[in-house]
């Protein structure tokens, strides 16, 4: 889909994006020092060191991702913030003070703080860097998905753009100005979403199409233009579409899809055609893609296609009313299939599906949740051995569906607490109190704006405006629904949302480097300013790493990609942490070989998954490796078990 | 809140006052024994989400009140839960803190006052 850039919303952007980086410049001039570098002084306010959490946290997977797999599929986009949010309970009650007591600059001094241990600064580093940089990618991501519809420009440019500021602002400031800059984009974030929320229970839900949008047409399978249909050849065997011929463009056929009742929509249609020198053409619907006279663009989608009672809108709805209303009614939900006609041709369909409400508020509507409504099958009685087999292929498919679930859930659950730049953000208060006062302010912040997806999911699902090519751009084009100003400032919001995470995360690489590898495991003599430069320099390489995956990655829901830095960061860190504090019997070897087995083992999972084949390589997901795609169900006790095996094992030598 | 107002909290040197009263082994051991009821406590409200998630999923289709379904209710109370008991840890570890030093005490409502205005 092309977006056109607006003047307005470029301004207002522009403007604020410019203000936000002024303050965090000036601020950060005043931080010279490494601790002031990478620690604020420890002497930020716990209020905005609260708010500062929320800002380090509702990064773009939360806003963007979540917010456009709600309007994509519903609930399941919900229980990310459900588990997101879970978290910090794990964080607040079990890691937020002794993390605090122990800790100087970074996670590796906070585990290291009992042994002064290479091996564990070593790899405590190396989680930190690993963790970081899959935490970085979905962030750039979005990214890219934002500049597209409001700058017009393509995804990868808007991951550098989103690259060289981010590294600019790290690399003059330091910890003072992300803190600044997250605070006041935390509170930005949630007042604005708020507004947001307000505005789409007082619109209501309608069933009157937007203006512009795609038109949701469906008719009967035995309608008298499909007598006219091409043979279902080639590529289009055994497929779920009949396509007609169009009298006034005889080369491109209208696509139908057929639909679950048996009942046939009408689909946009891309379809790339590449000649002998290689030079490629793109068609929408027909016409050359582009926005001129004579060419098409895809058309926006997402309309309520029957309300309850018949109705045809709603007036201004309750914050309970809102779903009950939306239970009882039926949405159009769009999905794209790609079908390759040959060397040459390439079409991706984007059809709509007719859902029920209520079918879209409970879990198991995303293809990666839809085995939650998995059911055990049947025992058979047959000695046929094929339907022995099936039988058997149903009974693993239903517990490694379950599994998968678990795992996730569980991962999101101890990530939290797991992750590098939120842990580094306990030593930017004075105290312990001061760390619990923040955390539950930033409890506080982040559940409210969670609470608040929901509403901006289903807002956006219903809005008539996402865009069928990219979920990850719904909650900036719902803003769009409501005029250019909330959509400049909600983009902009969302741009210092990356900016803020972005350079929390580059920072706690670069702590990570420059300070545990550099310093402590290589044992360099270092003044300050030589430590701040190294750190600086680091972040420069961390800064580039992160643009190039974040271009490589566009296609892939950014809260999706954040759910492996969740995986990743519970296994490696958590149960390093949580033996360090609770067990009297860990020794340093364990911690150092708990942590290389948590991270090597998960992110080895996670690349051999179905999720990583289909996604990322392109590769048939039934070749994956791993039974399922979430590995922290196995990884997360594995690292706990080697830890205890470790330190019983060298608990001897130790103590001798 | 105004430039000046950054800038004093951003010079402003550590205070040396606040820092001891938490260390007292004895405040540590109570607070931290408060966090692990707590987080027992929302470990089983989540784990009970999760597992009628996996295992009946239909369930979270019915409606207890007649309005929203079980889902969105369930999940709901899950975030509203998650602060209620932040409150109440806070409230805990307060009463327990104010009490062992008052000095800390004073130190803590000053701040506060610098915050608030």
């Amino acid at each position: 889909m092309i977006h056109e850039a607006s003047f307005t919303a470029v301004l207002v952007f522009g403007i604020f994006v410019a203000v936000v980086l002024g303050i965090s410049f000036y601020l950060g001039s005043k931080a010279k020092s490494a601790k002031g570098y990478y620690a604020a002084h420890g002497s930020v306010h716990w209020f905005v060191n609260g708010i500062a959490f929320a800002g380090d946290y509702l990064s773009a997977a939360s806003f963007l991702g979540i917010c456009g797999m709600i309007a994509f599929y519903g609930y399941d986009g919900f229980l990310y913030s459900i588990g997101f949010l879970a978290g910090w309970i794990v964080a607040l009650f079990v890691i937020a003070e002794p993390i605090k007591r122990l800790g100087k600059y970074t996670f590796a001094d906070a585990l290291d703080s009992k042994f002064n241990s290479r091996g564990i600064k070593m790899a405590a580093a190396i989680s930190t860097l690993v963790v970081s940089i899959f935490y970085l990618i979905p962030q750039m991501v979005g990214a890219g998905s934002l500049v597209k519809p409001l700058l017009g420009l393509s995804h990868a440019q808007g991951v550098i753009i989103v690259g060289i500021v981010v590294t600019l602002i790290v690399t003059t400031a330091g910890m003072v100005s992300t803190t600044w800059v997250q605070f006041i984009k935390g509170s930005l974030l949630v007042v604005f979403c708020a507004i947001l929320a307000a505005a789409i229970l007082s619109r209501g839900f309608t069933t009157q199409p937007r203006e512009g949008s795609a038109p949701v047409q469906i008719v009967e399978a035995n309608d008298p233009m499909f007598a006219a249909a091409l043979p279902a050849e080639g590529a289009w065997k055994d497929q779920p579409y009949i396509r007609v011929i169009d009298p006034s463009n005889e080369l491109h056929p209208i696509i139908w899809r057929k639909l679950e009742d048996g009942r046939y929509a009408k689909a946009q249609v891309v379809r790339t055609t590449t000649d002998k020198t290689g030079h490629s053409i793109t068609y929408i619907n027909g016409k050359v893609k582009g926005t001129g006279e004579g060419e098409n663009n895809l058309l926006p989608v997402g309309s309520i296609t029957k309300l309850p009672d018949g109705k045809k809108e709603t007036g201004a709805l309750g914050p309970m009313e809102f779903f009950s209303t939306f239970q009882d009614s039926e949405v159009a939900l769009w999905r794209n299939q790609k079908i390759i006609e040959g060397d040459t041709v390439t079409s991706v369909i984007y059809y709509p599906i007719i859902a029920k409400g209520a079918d879209v508020l409970t879990p198991g509507s995303h293809p990666t949740f839809a085995k939650v409504r998995l059911q055990w099958p049947d025992p058979i009685t047959s000695t046929d051995p094929k339907e022995i087999e099936a039988h058997d292929k149903a009974k693993k498919a239903y517990i490694y569906g379950k599994l998968d679930f678990l795992s996730l859930m569980l991962a999101l659950f101890c990530g939290t607490a797991s992750l590098p730049h939120i842990l580094i953000r306990y030593y930017t208060v004075k105290d312990q109190a001061s760390a619990r006062k923040s955390t539950v302010v930033g409890i506080a912040a982040i559940g409210f704006f969670y609470i608040l997806t929901l509403y901006l999911g289903l807002g956006a699902m219903t809005s008539g405006m996402l865009d069928p090519t990219d979920t990850n751009m719904s909650a900036p084009l719902l803003a769009k629904s409501f005029g250019e100003l909330p959509f400049a400032i909600i983009s902009a919001i969302a741009f210092t949302t990356v900016l803020g995470t972005v350079s929390g995360l580059i920072l706690a690489a670069s702590g990570a480097v420059a300070h545990d590898i550099m310093e402590n495991v290589m044992k360099r003599q270092w003044d300050d300013h030589a430590k701040v430069k190294a750190g600086k320099m680091v972040a420069v390489v961390v800064g580039i790493i992160a643009m190039i995956l974040g271009i490589l990655f566009e296609k892939l829901n950014v809260g999706f990609l954040v759910g492996w830095a969740f995986n990743i960061a519970a296994s490696a860190n958590l149960p390093a942490i949580i033996m360090l504090l609770f067990w009297k019997g860990t020794t340093k070897q364990g911690i150092t070989v708990s942590i290389i087995v948590g991270m090597i083992s998960s992110l080895g999972w996670i690349l051999l998954s179905a999720q990583a084949f289909k996604d990322v390589y392109g590769q048939p997901p039934e070749n994956a490796i791993v039974p399922f795609s979430q590995p922290g169900i196995v990884t997360i006790p594995l690292a706990f078990i080697v830890l205890i095996v470790v330190s019983l094992l060298t608990k001897g030598k130790a103590t001798k | 809140m105004s430039q000046s107002d950054l800038d004093t909290k951003l010079v402003e040197p550590v205070e040396p006052v606040g820092v001891d009263h938490e260390d007292h082994p004895e405040t540590i051991s109570r607070n931290s024994r408060y966090g692990l009821i707590l987080f027992s406590i929302y470990c089983l409200f989540y784990g009970g989400f999760v597992l009628l998630s996996a295992f009946a999923p239909h369930q979270m289709a019915s409606r207890p009140f007649g309005g929203a379904n079980l889902a969105v209710l369930y999940g709901a109370a899950l975030i509203f839960g998650a602060l209620v008991l932040a409150a109440i840890y806070m409230y805990l570890c307060r009463a327990v803190s104010s009490g062992s030093s008052s000095a800390a005490a004073s130190a803590a409502a000053a701040s506060n006052k610098e915050s608030s205005k």
